[in-house]
């Protein structure tokens, strides 16, 4: 995988991730009726898209543009949009033509506000841990590439007991096998640990990591 | 996190966990012992585990 690859990959990772954050304004509405303390603070959440919708109407009637980094510090609760625009100016540095339209989440400032219209719900405040969290949407997709195949916890936990019994051959096709269709930053290192000593355990491995205290 | 805090949970949450590493913590002291076997028998054993909360696919 290039440089370029890996990039893109975690451009569009860090995109899945807030992707998660963002919901419909019904489907929000009908959360926030429902849902337990953490959500119950949502009247003190700034609609981002009504206050660029706002800031936008002011500028069509004064004749002057708002610049980005108005809306973006005009969050509320020290949450800033600032990763979106960092990864904008990233891209635009180190990876030339990628669209970023294509990978950020669109919102139409000229819309008339409906029940289509996306908010960006950050998480406040603390929340009692509940069994049932598991069970919810956002936890479901930034763990479903994880859990849904079934392949990654068992191949890593063969390929790390293969590694400290010296048996390498095998650990090395167990983490092949994951970076094949994940990068995974244990993995690596263990692949790393492995090309040191070219895939041969060295005679004083005691399998175990050893460190000095 | 450590296998301590690990052994802490409960198992509906411990399959969730991964287990990435296993140390062996010596003193300063005991790196002169040449012999593996003293070592790790000298060593407190940890093992360390993670909980993946990223997409990473």
């Amino acid at each position: 995988m290039s440089l370029h690859d890996l990039f893109l990959t975690r451009l569009v990772n860090v995109k899945k991730d807030v992707d998660a954050l963002w919901r419909n304004q019904a489907e929000n509405d009908d959360n926030s009726t429902t849902d337990n303390s953490a959500r119950s603070d949502s009247g003190a959440r700034l609609s981002i898209v009504n206050k660029r919708s706002l800031l936008n109407r002011r500028a069509s009637i004064t004749g002057r543009a708002i610049p980005g980094d108005v809306l973006n510090n005009s969050f509320t609760g020290g949450m800033k949009r600032s990763s979106f625009s960092r990864q904008s100016s990233l891209t635009s540095r180190n990876a030339p033509g990628v669209d970023m339209s294509s990978l950020m989440t669109k919102v139409d400032d000229h819309a008339p506000p409906d029940s289509s219209m996306k908010k960006l719900v950050l998480p406040r405040g603390t929340r009692k841990y509940s069994d049932r969290c598991w069970l919810e949407k956002d936890i479901k997709t930034i763990r479903r590439d994880i859990v849904s195949s079934g392949v990654f916890f068992p191949k890593f936990d063969q390929g790390l007991k293969s590694y400290y019994n010296k048996d390498w051959d095998h650990a090395k096709q167990c983490f092949e096998l994951i970076l094949s269709s994940r990068e995974d930053g244990p993995t690596i290192y263990f692949m790393e640990q492995m090309r040191k000593h070219n895939f041969v355990p060295p005679k004083d491995f005691v399998g175990y990591r050893v460190v000095e205290q | 996190m450590s296998d301590t805090f690990y052994e802490l949970l409960d198992a509906s949450n411990r399959y969730r966990c991964r287990k990435v590493d296993q140390l062996l913590l010596i003193q300063n002291a005991d790196t002169d012992v040449a012999d593996l076997h003293e070592m790790l028998d000298l060593g407190e054993k940890m093992d360390i585990y993670t909980f993946d909360m990223v997409c990473l696919a």
